[in-house]
C-alpha cells in the first residue's frame, strides 16, 4: 500500500505541478505553448508505443493524429451549423481516437506483416499516401488551406464554453494526465511485457506461445488511438486542420521528440515533447537556422547517445540507488565536460548564424547579433574568434570527454563491488 | 504407454538437398528420449520441423493424436510442445523473473490481456517464484537477463521452456559449452524438471546421453538407423559403424 502510494506520489506532484503552470505563466503566449505541450506530450508517448515499447520504427504516424484531426473539425463544424447532433468538447478526444483506432486496426494489419526495415518503409508509403490525400480530396480535407472550425458551440455546461484559452489548457492537461497514465498502466499488463518481449526476441516470444504479429498489430492499433485522441485536441486547440498534420513533417517531429528524450524509458517522450516544444516556440524567433540545430542535435544523440536524454539520466541511476555521495564525485568532471562542449558549441553557433547572415540580401553595415552581442560579420576578427571557440572547445572536448567517461566507470564499478559484497 | 508424438515419413528439403529423408520416429509419453548423430545429420532441422518454425515437405507429426504438421510455431506451443534452442534465446533487456513470466502468460490464459496488471497477479508470480527456485536463480530474480553467466542463462533458457508447463518439452543441446560442474548442474536440474514431463533432447555429450535418456535415437543423413534403450543402442552394429564411424573419421 505504501509503495504504490509512493509511486503515485511523484505522479500526482507532476500533475499539480503542470495544473498550477497557468497561474504563473499566464500570457496568452505561454497558454498556447502550454496546450500545445500537453498535446505533443500525449503524442509522443503514444508513438513510443510503437517505437521504444514495441519496436516498430514508424514514420507515418501522424496519419492517426491528423486525420482524427480532421474528422473532429467536421465534426465540430457540423455541430456549429446544426446538423449534427450537440456532443459534449469534453468528450471528442474519444471521437479522435475512434478514428484512430479505425485507422490503426487496418493500417496495422496491412503495415505489421513485417517488421523492422520493411515496416519503416511501408509506414512512409502510407504516410506519403495520406499526405497526399488530403490534397486530392479537397472535399474533405480542402487542400492546403486546411479546415477553419469554432470550438465554441452547444450549450455551457457550468459556464465552460472552451473559448478561453485557459479552458482548453485544463482540457488537454485533463487528457493528457489520464491517457498518459494509462498508456503507463498498458506497460504492466500481459500485452505490454509481451509488446517489450516480442521488440527484444520475436523469435523466443513465438516459441512460448504468442502470435508475433498478433502482438505488434494490438500495439500499432493501440498506439493509433491514443495518437487520435491527440489528434482531436490538436484540432481544438488551434480551431484549424491543415494537410501539414498528417504529413512526413509532423511524423518526423513526433520521432524527433520521442528519440531525443529517449525511447527506452517511459518518461523519456516526455521530456522530448516539453523540450523541443518549448525551443520550437523560443528559437523561431531568435533564429532562422533552428531546425538546423535541431538536425544536428538529433544526430549527435543517434550516434553518441542512443538512449536519449532519458538514457543519460538513467544510467546514473545504479549510483543514486547505492550510494549517493558517488554523484558528487561526478560534478566537477562533467561539469568540465559540460562546459568545453559549449565553448564548442558557442563558436558553431556563431559560425552559422554569421553564415546565414552572410546569406541575407539586405546586409546593412554588416553588424549581426548573436546572444545579445553585435558583432561585425564583414570583418575577420568574428569569424576568428568563433573558429578558435569552435577549435578550442573540441580541444578541451578530447580531454575532459575521458574524465568523464572515467568518472562514471570509476563510480560504476564501486557500485559493482558494492552491490556484490 | 502412448506415443505423445508421432513423425509418420517426414522429409525436408531445402532447394535440391533432402535434409530429411522419409524419418519415422514415435516418442512415447513420459519418455526421456535423447536423438544423437554426427554433425549435419538434421538433428536440429528435425527440431524445427517439430516445433514449426520450418514447414514439412512431406509427412505428417502427431502430438497428442492431433495433426501439428501446418501449425504455426505458437499455436504449437499452446499444444503443449516446448522447446529450448541451441544458441541461447532469452529476452536479454528484461529480468530474469520477468523471462520466467513471460514464459507463463500464455498458459496462465493472460494472452494478449490489456485490462490486468502482471505484478498485481499473485498466482503468476508464485508460479515465477516456483520455476525460479527449481532453477536456483532466485537470487538473481530482478538482474537482467543478458547479464548473468552463461551457464545461468542456459537454466533460464530451460525455465523459459518449462514455464508454460509444456507437457512435452525438447531441448537443443543444452549444456554445449559448458565446463564439467556446469554440465553436472544442468543434467541434475534436466532430470528434474523431467521427472512429469516427455524430454526429447539432442546432445553431443555422450556422457548425459546414457545418463539421461530412457531411448535413443541415432540420426544419419537424415535418416534413424536405430531406436533402442542406450544398452542396445551401444551394442547396435549399424550405430557402431555409421555414427561412431564417421565421429571417428572426423
Amino acid at each position: 500500500m505504501l509503495s504504490s502510494l509512493r509511486s503515485i506520489s511523484s505522479w500526482i506532484v507532476l500533475a499539480a505541478i503542470a495544473a498550477l503552470l497557468p497561474m504563473v505563466f499566464d500570457s496568452y503566449f505561454a497558454l498556447t505553448l502550454l496546450s500545445k505541450m500537453g498535446v505533443l506530450v500525449m503524442f509522443t508517448v503514444a508513438y513510443n508505443m510503437l517505437l521504444g515499447q514495441g519496436g516498430m520504427l514508424s514514420f507515418g504516424h501522424a496519419i492517426y493524429f491528423g486525420f482524427a484531426g480532421y474528422v473532429s473539425v467536421h465534426v465540430l463544424n457540423g455541430i456549429g451549423e446544426e446538423f449534427i447532433p450537440y456532443f459534449p468538447i469534453v468528450l471528442f478526444p474519444i471521437i479522435g481516437a475512434i478514428v484512430g483506432a479505425f485507422l490503426g486496426v487496418i493500417i496495422g494489419y496491412l503495415s505489421t506483416r513485417r517488421a523492422g526495415t520493411a515496416f519503416a518503409m511501408i509506414s512512409l508509403g502510407f504516410c506519403e499516401m495520406a499526405t497526399a490525400l488530403t490534397l486530392i480530396f479537397v472535399i474533405f480535407f480542402n487542400g492546403e488551406d486546411g479546415i477553419q472550425t469554432d470550438r465554441v458551440v452547444g450549450p455551457e455546461p457550468i459556464g465552460i464554453s472552451f473559448g478561453p484559452q485557459i479552458e482548453v489548457y485544463y482540457l488537454i492537461l485533463f487528457w493528457t494526465l489520464l491517457t498518459v497514465a494509462l498508456m503507463f498502466l498498458l506497460t504492466k499488463t500481459p500485452f505490454g511485457r509481451m509488446s517489450n518481449a516480442v521488440r527484444d526476441n520475436p523469435e523466443r516470444a513465438a516459441f512460448i506461445g504468442y502470435n508475433v504479429r498478433h502482438v505488434r498489430w494490438i500495439a500499432f492499433t493501440l498506439s493509433a488511438t491514443f495518437a487520435g485522441a491527440a489528434g482531436s485536441l490538436h484540432a481544438i486547440n488551434y480551431e484549424h486542420i491543415g494537410f501539414e498534420s498528417v504529413s512526413i513533417v509532423q511524423s518526423g517531429q513526433v520521432l524527433f521528440m520521442a528519440f531525443i528524450g529517449g525511447v527506452g524509458h517511459f518518461l523519456g517522450p516526455v521530456i522530448g515533447a516539453i523540450g523541443l516544444t518549448y525551443l520550437d516556440s523560443v528559437l523561431l524567433d531568435i533564429t532562422e537556422a533552428w531546425l538546423l540545430y535541431l538536425g544536428v542535435t538529433f544526430s549527435v544523440i543517434v550516434a553518441f547517445a542512443p538512449g536519449g536524454l532519458a538514457g543519460l539520466i538513467v544510467m546514473h541511476s545504479p549510483i543514486a540507488r547505492t550510494n549517493k555521495s558517488l554523484l558528487l564525485t561526478l560534478i566537477k568532471p562533467y561539469s568540465s565536460a559540460i562546459g568545453s562542449t559549449l565553448i564548442a558549441v558557442i563558436g558553431l553557433i556563431g559560425i552559422i548564424e554569421m553564415l546565414y547572415f552572410k546569406s541575407l540580401i539586405s546586409k546593412g553595415e554588416g553588424e549581426v547579433i548573436i546572444f545579445w552581442t553585435e558583432f561585425n560579420a564583414n570583418g575577420i576578427a568574428s569569424w576568428l574568434m568563433f573558429s578558435v571557440l569552435i577549435l578550442s572547445g573540441i580541444y578541451l572536448c578530447k580531454i575532459t570527454y575521458p574524465q568523464a567517461r572515467e568518472g562514471w566507470d570509476n563510480a560504476i564499478s564501486v557500485v559493482k563491488t558494492e552491490i556484490s559484497s | 504407454m502412448t506415443d505423445i508424438l508421432k513423425l509418420s515419413n517426414v522429409s525436408k528439403s531445402f532447394g535440391p538437398a533432402q535434409i530429411i529423408k522419409n524419418l519415422s520416429l514415435n516418442i512415447k509419453e513420459g519418455e526421456r528420449h535423447a536423438i544423437i548423430g554426427p554433425n549435419g545429420a538434421g538433428k536440429s532441422t528435425l527440431f524445427h520441423l517439430i516445433t514449426g518454425y520450418h514447414k514439412l515437405t512431406a509427412g505428417n507429426i502427431l502430438l497428442d493424436n492431433e495433426d501439428i504438421s501446418s501449425l504455426d510455431t505458437h499455436a504449437i506451443n499452446r499444444k503443449g510442445l516446448a522447446r529450448s534452442f541451441q544458441v541461447t534465446n532469452i529476452f536479454p533487456r528484461m529480468t530474469v523473473a520477468e523471462n520466467i513470466r513471460c514464459g507463463m502468460l500464455w498458459s496462465k490464459n493472460l494472452k494478449y490481456s490489456i485490462f490486468r496488471l502482471v505484478d498485481k497477479d499473485n498466482n503468476l508470480n508464485d508460479s515465477t517464484n516456483n520455476i525460479l527456485e527449481e532453477l536456483s536463480l532466485k537470487h538473481c530474480a530482478h538482474i537482467p537477463a543478458g547479464l548473468l553467466s552463461y551457464a545461468d542463462q542456459r537454466a533460464l533458457e530451460i525455465g523459459i521452456t518449462i514455464a508454460s508447463g509444456a507437457k512435452t518439452i525438447m531441448l537443443d543441446e543444452p549444456t554445449a559449452g559448458m565446463s564439467n560442474t556446469e554440465t553436472a548442474r544442468a543434467v541434475s536440474l534436466i532430470k528434474k524438471i523431467s521427472e512429469k514431463r516427455t524430454l526429447v533432447i539432442v546432445e553431443h555429450d555422450m556422457g548425459v546421453v546414457f545418463d539421461l535418456a530412457d531411448r535413443i535415437s541415432v540420426l544419419v543423413y537424415g535418416e534413424i538407423i536405430c531406436t533402442d534403450t542406450p544398452e542396445k543402442v551401444r551394442k547396435n552394429k549399424a550405430v557402431q559403424e555409421a555414427y561412431l564411424g564417421s565421429e571417428r573419421n572426423k
